[in-house]
């Protein structure tokens, strides 16, 4: 690939996932004049810069190490320089960027080494988009040095259905997956937030395009997050161009693989223009969802977001929302199809899924809603969302598995707070 | 069994050619293929492949639609794929298999990485055994993907997923194969083959803004219907129920070739199967691929045979 190509891609990206103007693209490319002899100004700028796009995780930061290196064409001695800058800048130093690797994966119905975990390129899944996938997230609570699986068997309970959707068969209960799930996360003993990725694919190599008579087979991660930086200005988002894939194609009610090149499509669509997200309308003109998480919006003090008839996934975190909103907040939640003008004119509006927990909305097709950062409601339920996955709210404590022996933990936490 | 592939630049045993467990495109789909046929002519003793640069060409644009920037000519692909033929030394017929992926991990569902790659491996497969009696056929209850959520007009990874769900679906009721409307209703394609019907000794098929695969097989039938069989060839939308009436009708695809279809939901195509021009057509088509009509020889490729093969 010609430096050319990626410098202008890295260029891209940059600007675009941090929502910058014109101003924001010269500073980077000032950024990258300089940082082959940059001053400590340019060094703040960067680390602005970095922090800004985030919103992203760490492995995403290290694509965008790669990225940079690549990109920038520089010799050997400023590569380094500028890797040094970039580690920093992300406030992580080498050793535990090192030790933030995932080393275990459940695959072939035991838990082994990740490096051992691999699959042909002819696997019928990475052909056809033949599978399924979920998303969870385990918090890690300090103050408790405990880690808590948020609605694991919940989210299983989907996982399955999607399969389900795809002919395949699983040997497994959804809360036998989510103790598996419990196993490997102890296995790699995070402490910190993690993602876990399980995903059901068609082992057989390529053959018929269909999903009955093949081998389903299952495999689960985890993958460490870093800690959250909520992001106070609220996202940039347009409608997309491309529309929602329809149930009676690929359904998107459960997470099926191949219906995220729909998703991919959408996404790259939106940053390259400039936003940080789309909006999608289903085949008949109703909202259905963004990128890859669930829609809602305020208006009149009502909670709004679509059906799952309109094109959406069946969302945990949707059911999470709608349950904390009507049942912690005393908010009317509404499912019912959304017309594209009323985002226009919506109170508020956000963003939820495993994946962007919450996130606000700041302005729709360049139209700023409230302030064009987190809205009251929002913000009220940031709070509370954040405070329920990281077990500081008893009430909604079944939500939630501790990963970690319980009284261990505790003493651990008693011998922390003793020895200091 | 396969013994090569091709995979980041170069040919190596196909043990090697494994991705993570993280990749993107085995998570989301976001990649696209490309399938060639190579013949075994017996009584020349040689590998043809067919239409290479031309299935490069699809895969390639197919590619352009999920924003993959490779620095390769259909012609620079060609040859890869030649090379690594020569190298496994099938002396039968073949199936390559070229697919385009996002070589990093599953942590954002987005396009524009920029880190794509090309694996390549061919899979042998015996002479193709098509039902002599015609596919049974049903229309199915799915739709097929859109242009405007995911394009069927290139061979994405993840659309299909929808022709899985077709395809399954026809096989566990019972038929062979399903016919698929496009959102609007009209006739697109089989799950993963394009369709052709014969009414008044006209030959039909979907135009490509029906959401259908842009067919290299389709477009070398409608030559050679055309140029040697002097027919009328017509792309145009066609309607459920003319299916019905239809005189013959057929797919074709580098994966079936030419399939005769017997019924369509349950209804007798024709007066017989598989019919008159379906019989001629399927024939030309065989003699072409295989390297026996002279007139096409441009569309073959042949793979030259390395000494310890010719021992």
């Amino acid at each position: 690939m010609p430096s050319g190509t990626y410098r202008k891609s890295l260029r891209r990206l940059l600007i675009v996932s941090a929502g910058f103007n014109r101003g924001g693209s010269k500073s980077h490319q000032r950024l990258l004049t300089v940082s082959t002899g940059f001053n400590r100004k340019s060094r703040k700028s960067l680390r602005r810069l970095l922090i800004v796009s985030a919103g992203f995780n760490r492995t995403c930061r290290k694509s965008l190490r790669r990225l940079l290196i690549v990109s920038a064409g520089f010799n050997r001695k400023s590569h380094k320089s500028l890797r040094r800058l970039l580690i920093v800048s992300t406030g992580l130093n080498r050793k535990s960027h090192e030790a933030i690797m995932t080393k275990y994966a459940f695959f072939n119905g035991a838990i082994v080494p990740i490096d051992q975990a691999k699959v042909s390129v002819m696997t019928h899944t990475l052909n056809y988009g033949t599978g399924c996938f979920g998303g969870l997230r385990a918090y890690w609570n300090p103050e408790q040095e405990q880690l808590y699986a948020f609605r694991f068997v919940d989210h299983f309970r989907r996982f399955l259905n999607s399969a389900k959707l795809l002919l395949a068969e699983l040997p497994y209960t959804a809360e036998e997956l989510a103790a598996i799930t419990l196993d490997l996360l102890r296995t790699e003993g995070w402490r910190e937030d993690c993602y876990v990725r399980p995903l059901l694919y068609k082992a057989d190599e390529i053959i018929g395009v269909r999903l009955h008579n093949l081998r389903d087979a299952l495999t689960i991660f985890s993958v460490p997050m870093g800690a959250y930086l909520p992001r106070e200005d609220g996202l940039r988002v347009c409608t997309s161009s491309w529309r929602r894939v329809d149930d009676t194609m690929i359904p998107a009610r459960g997470k099926l693989i191949g219906s995220y090149v729909n998703s991919a499509l959408i996404k790259s669509d939106a940053l390259l223009s400039g936003y940080d997200e789309a909006l999608v309308l289903s085949q008949d003109g109703h909202v259905a969802e963004a990128s890859a998480a669930n829609f809602f919006m305020v208006r009149d003090g009502v909670v709004v977001t679509p059906p799952i008839t309109d094109n959406v996934l069946e969302g945990i975190t949707r059911r999470t929302m709608m349950h904390l909103c009507a049942h912690a907040l005393g908010l009317p939640v509404v499912e019912r199809s959304i017309d594209r003008t009323e985002l226009y004119i919506a109170d508020e509006a956000f963003l939820c899924g495993t994946g962007v927990q919450l996130a606000a909305i700041g302005s729709i097709d360049n139209r700023t809603l409230g302030d064009g950062g987190m809205g009251p409601v929002t913000r009220q339920l940031h709070t509370l969302y954040f405070d329920t996955v990281r077990g500081r709210r008893p009430e909604f404590a079944d939500w939630l598995t501790p990963v970690y022996d319980q009284a261990k933990s505790q003493s651990a936490a008693t011998q922390a707070v003793a020895a200091t | 069994m396969t013994k090569y592939a091709y995979i980041h630049g170069d040919i190596v045993p196909i043990e090697q050619a494994s991705i993570s467990l993280l990749n993107n495109t085995f998570h989301y789909g976001t990649g696209c293929f490309g399938g060639i046929r190579g013949y075994w002519n017996e009584e020349q003793e040689q590998l043809y492949v067919f239409r290479i640069e031309d299935h490069f060409r699809r895969f390639l644009n197919s590619a352009k639609m999920l924003l993959c920037e490779f620095d390769v000519t259909p012609a620079d692909l060609a040859k890869v794929t030649v090379d690594l033929l020569q190298r496994e030394g099938w002396r039968q017929n073949c199936y390559i298999r070229p697919v385009a992926y996002k070589d990093v991990d599953f942590y954002r569902v987005w396009l524009h990485d920029g880190n794509d790659d090309i694996a390549i491996v061919s899979i042998p497969v015996g002479t193709y055994l098509e039902k002599d009696e015609g596919a049974k056929v049903c229309v199915s209850s799915w739709r097929r993907v859109d242009d405007t959520a995911i394009p069927a007009r290139g061979k994405v990874n993840g659309s299909y997923v929808n022709s899985a769900l077709i395809k399954s679906d026809a096989m566990l009721s019972g038929y062979d194969e399903a016919l698929t409307l496009s959102h609007d209703g009209h006739v697109s394609e089989g799950s993963a083959a394009n369709f052709m019907m014969v009414r008044d000794g006209v030959i039909i098929t979907p135009p490509v803004t029906d959401n259908i695969l842009e067919g290299i097989t389709r477009r070398t039938i409608m030559e050679l219907a055309r140029v040697e069989l002097g027919l009328t060839v017509v792309e145009r939308p066609i309607d459920r129920t003319e299916l019905y009436i239809a005189d013959e009708a057929f797919f074709c695809g580098t994966g079936v070739q030419v399939a005769a279809i017997a019924s369509i939901d349950n209804r007798k195509v024709g007066a017989s199967s598989p019919g008159p021009i379906t019989s001629r057509i399927s024939q030309l088509y065989f003699d072409v691929v295989y390297g026996r009509n002279p007139e096409y020889m441009h569309w073959l490729t042949p793979v030259p045979q390395t000494e310890a093969v010719v021992n």
